[in-house]
């Protein structure tokens, strides 16, 4: 297990250094493997954050705010909830179980096929033109899936306001009131980290499947629980670190 | 063995006559049946579909058996019969759904159109109670063995004893042991299937395939993988196999002999075990027949198999 | 690599085959047919607990610190530090717990089921089962639900407990803006046994979706092992909308028109 953790540092430490040494033959990978993550998780994001933000921010935090009268500060809380933690938090468990999953299942099959060792005898570095492109690409598209599931995770929000009854006009007003532009950057930044993490997990599995039947599934099956265990360990230290340094954050501004 | 069973062809086997040597008796002669749909004439000059009786009444027998795989149609009309008590063999080239047959014969797949019989039972007929019944006068020799990889030899071995008899734990344990030994395993009892090479892998197939003592005993491709002369002692093991179980059932005066069917592409094993042979090629039957026949066989494409010559009707394509 | 996506019409397609699938799972270990495998089953249930019971446990108990950490500033930061046992009661027990148990089950329970059974396809060991007169649906497939049955309801009790542990240690003990008996006393308010059986439903209906989603792909694997690799990253597509669906689907319904809270307007 730590032998297993040592190896996926090593891995991002070589990814990263064969990133910005040059050449840069993986420009028309990198466009490939982005264009076909977004094919693969468009739509199972769509419906898991419009299902999430409507459910727990939405429906619950509205419970909560009702109590009180104060569902006008629902608008609020979604800048809270959804921009810090949960656009984030759902966007990488999708990002990993969909995109995370389908790089490990093509590079286990690459590796089985003998396709890894193929490229090696011809003199092609496997890192700099399958891992880079595939880091480089989830980073940035878990980036920018970040701003769809939180577009969406408001559109949740905005249904459970609407089955409340409630006019939409201070949800808005306490959203943008409470928006930050460094809540966005911040949630962006994290996402693009959750990205990287996701990718060296999935890449390191699919390049170390075992051959027999069950070798590639089984790879699948332990880099999605690792990738998930990484996401929820480095989310905690995040918000941990965030929250104790600016407590005042969480405050609802009226 | 082959002089002791009577004549009791079934009335499905054809021949042309054309390629009919010495000892067949055919009372009559259907016509040859034409090409599938969509396949040329010249696709099927060389099938004769002559069949050499073999004098047994059949164990298997597949009745104008169409198959097909979205685009792929594997079995085009195909008429077969393993006769029973003998070590049969389907032979023909690759990809030429030699183990479809096998899955049909089991109730694993189902044809399109047409019929399978197992002792005169249909099989795609059957529902599933009868045919989970039925399968229980198979054994199946997988490709690879296909051990149960969560436990080993011994258990593998013991798993249809333990989940279709009420025999105790000694008795279990006695006739796993008497298999094991059979095929050279005994000392391997406690190993787990991933530590055994191919060749061993196969045997413990074989052993367990053999523990509920099947009437019928399918192979698929035993010699896939094997060097040649572990090809040739799996082979005898075959025959000795077989040769045990007959004199096994005609004491206990069992209702049907144990019939071998062995399907492969490898010629060497089929001058060496077969007592039958049946040609596939194309989804149809070439010709099929008793083993000296098919070897002396006039056909050129037989001739051309039989022999792995390059040169003949069978190309590359 | 292009048959990983999923496409409208393959998920539609695919939907009616699993649809048929788990009907005839759920027949075979309604009409107890699966008992006579009980044996097997327990064996699952053995290796059920022993090999996911942890990762899952540990999962929740990270969500748990998280929710606790982020309800007491949040509920400070409103003037309400007292309040933040309702974070707890409500944020743990109702939504993050069953969604993070979905989450692991689906990772690590449903795609292992997928490498597994797709493994034994593939090497024709479950042609092997049947070829020796047992079903394969009811030994493998079968027995997995019942044993998923017969354990999870245990193993997501303990989730939850393990969940409200990890917030009670990041509220009281380490930001300690409220008491241990002031957090007690609203967590305790907030909360009652409905609730508890509601959470349990929705995360016994995502699991139950898990283990049949699993076993429909891992009992059609093919192509060999790529195939198996295939089928268990397409499983986890499916299971990821299916936890979020149902969960939404259980808020709507047992808590949607009735936050039952013990205040109210």
């Amino acid at each position: 297990m730590l032998e297993e953790v040592g190896n996926m540092m090593l891995l991002t430490g070589r990814t990263l250094v064969s990133a910005v040494r040059p050449p840069y033959p993986y420009g028309s990978e990198f466009v490939g493997q982005f264009l076909f993550a977004m094919r693969l998780c468009w739509f199972p994001l769509l419906v898991s954050t419009i299902a999430f933000g409507y459910e727990a921010p939405g429906l619950q935090a509205a419970n909560f705010l009702v109590l009180f009268g104060a569902l006008d500060r629902l608008g609020g809380f979604f800048v809270l909830a959804s921009i810090r933690e949960f656009a984030p938090f759902v966007d990488a468990i999708v990002l990993a179980g969909v995109a995370g999953t389908a790089i490990t299942a093509d590079l286990g099959a690459r590796k089985i096929r003998e396709e890894l060792d193929a490229l090696e005898v011809l003199g092609v570095d496997p890192i700099k033109n399958l891992v880079v492109p595939r880091f480089l690409a989830l980073m940035l598209l878990t980036g920018l899936f970040d701003i769809y599931a939180l577009i969406f995770g408001v559109f949740g929000g905005i249904l459970a306001t609407v089955v409340n009854h409630a006019p939409l006009g201070p949800f808005f007003a306490t959203f943008f009131n409470n928006a930050e532009t460094t809540d966005l950057w911040g949630s962006v930044v994290k996402t693009t980290l959750f990205g990287a993490i996701i990718a060296i997990v999935c890449c390191y599995k699919g390049m170390t499947a075992s051959g027999g039947a069950e070798g590639v599934g089984r790879a699948v099956n332990q880099a999605v629980v690792i990738a998930f265990l990484g996401i929820f360990a480095f989310n905690y230290a995040f918000t941990q670190t965030l929250l104790a340094t600016h407590p005042d954050i969480t405050t609802i501004i009226k | 063995m082959r002089d002791d069973a009577h004549s009791q062809r079934g009335d499905v086997k054809r021949t042309d006559g054309k390629a009919v040597s010495r000892v067949s008796v055919v009372d009559e002669s259907p016509p040859r049946p034409g090409p599938p749909e969509g396949a040329a004439d010249e696709e099927y000059r060389w099938h004769s579909y002559a069949v050499h009786p073999s004098g047994r009444p059949d164990a298997v027998r597949f009745v104008d058996t169409y198959k097909s795989f979205g685009r792929s149609h594997v079995l085009r009309g195909l008429n077969m019969a393993l006769p029973e008590g003998m070590v049969s063999m389907i032979l023909g080239p690759s990809g030429t759904g030699k183990s479809v047959c096998i899955k049909h014969m089991v109730g694993l797949l189902y044809p399109d159109s047409g019929d399978v019989l197992v002792h005169g039972r249909s099989v795609p007929d059957m529902p599933d109670d009868e045919l989970f019944e039925m399968r229980k006068k198979f054994g199946l020799l997988f490709q690879d063995g296909a051990l149960f990889g969560s436990m080993n030899l011994f258990d593998n071995v013991a798993f249809p004893l333990r989940q279709h008899t009420e025999k105790g734990d000694d008795e279990i344990e006695e006739i796993v042991m008497r298999r094991l030994n059979e095929v050279g395993l005994g000392d391997s009892r406690t190993r787990m299937p991933n530590e055994l090479s191919g060749g061993m892998r196969k045997r413990a197939g074989f052993a367990r395939a053999l523990v509920l003592e099947p009437d019928i005993l399918l192979f698929d491709e035993p010699d896939s993988g094997l060097d040649p002369v572990r090809t040739a002692l799996l082979g005898e093991l075959i025959l000795e196999i077989h040769r045990e179980m007959i004199e096994e059932a005609k004491r206990k005066q069992r209702e049907h002999l144990p019939t071998f069917c062995v399907v492969t592409h490898d010629i060497m094993s089929a001058r060496r075990v077969a007592d039958y042979i049946n040609v596939l090629w194309k989804g149809r039957i070439v010709e099929a027949g008793p083993a000296e026949e098919m070897l002396g066989s006039e056909n050129p494409f037989i001739r051309q198999f039989l022999s792995g010559e390059s040169q003949g009707p069978l190309t590359m394509d | 690599m292009e048959d990983l996506i999923l496409t409208p019409r393959g998920w539609i397609e695919a939907f009616g085959e699993i649809v048929r699938f788990a009907a005839r799972m759920l027949r075979e270990v309604a009409s107890l047919r699966v008992m006579r495998f009980f044996g097997e089953a327990l064996r699952q249930a053995g290796i059920l607990i022993v090999s996911s019971t942890l990762v899952i446990w540990g999962l929740v108990f990270i969500i748990g610190l998280e929710c606790g950490i982020e309800g007491a500033y949040f509920t400070y930061g409103e003037g309400t530090p007292a309040y933040s046992g309702v974070f707890a009661a409500w944020c743990d027990l109702r939504e993050l717990v069953p969604l993070v148990f979905g989450y692991m089950m689906a990772a690590k329970v449903g795609t292992g089921i997928v490498a597994e059974l797709g493994s034994m396809r593939i090497s024709d060991e479950i042609d092997a089962l049947e070829v020796m007169g047992i079903s394969g649906m009811r030994f493998l497939c079968a027995t997995r639900l019942l044993a998923a049955l017969m354990v999870l309801p245990f193993v997501y009790l303990c989730s939850i407990a393990a969940g409200f542990f990890a917030s009670y240690l990041a509220v009281v003990q380490q930001i300690g803006y409220v008491s241990s008996g002031g957090f007690f006393l609203i967590f305790w308010q907030f909360q009652n046994p409905p609730d508890l059986l509601y959470s349990l439903i929705k995360a016994m209906a995502m699991a139950i979706v898990i283990v049949i989603v699993g076993c429909y792909y891992g009992y059609n694997a093919s192509g060999g092992p790529v195939g198996v690799g295939t089928a268990t990253a397409k499983s986890m597509v499916l299971n990821l909308v299916s936890v979020h669906l149902i969960g939404m689907l259980g808020t709507q319904l047992f808590w949607g028109a009735n936050p039952r809270a013990p205040i109210g307007g």
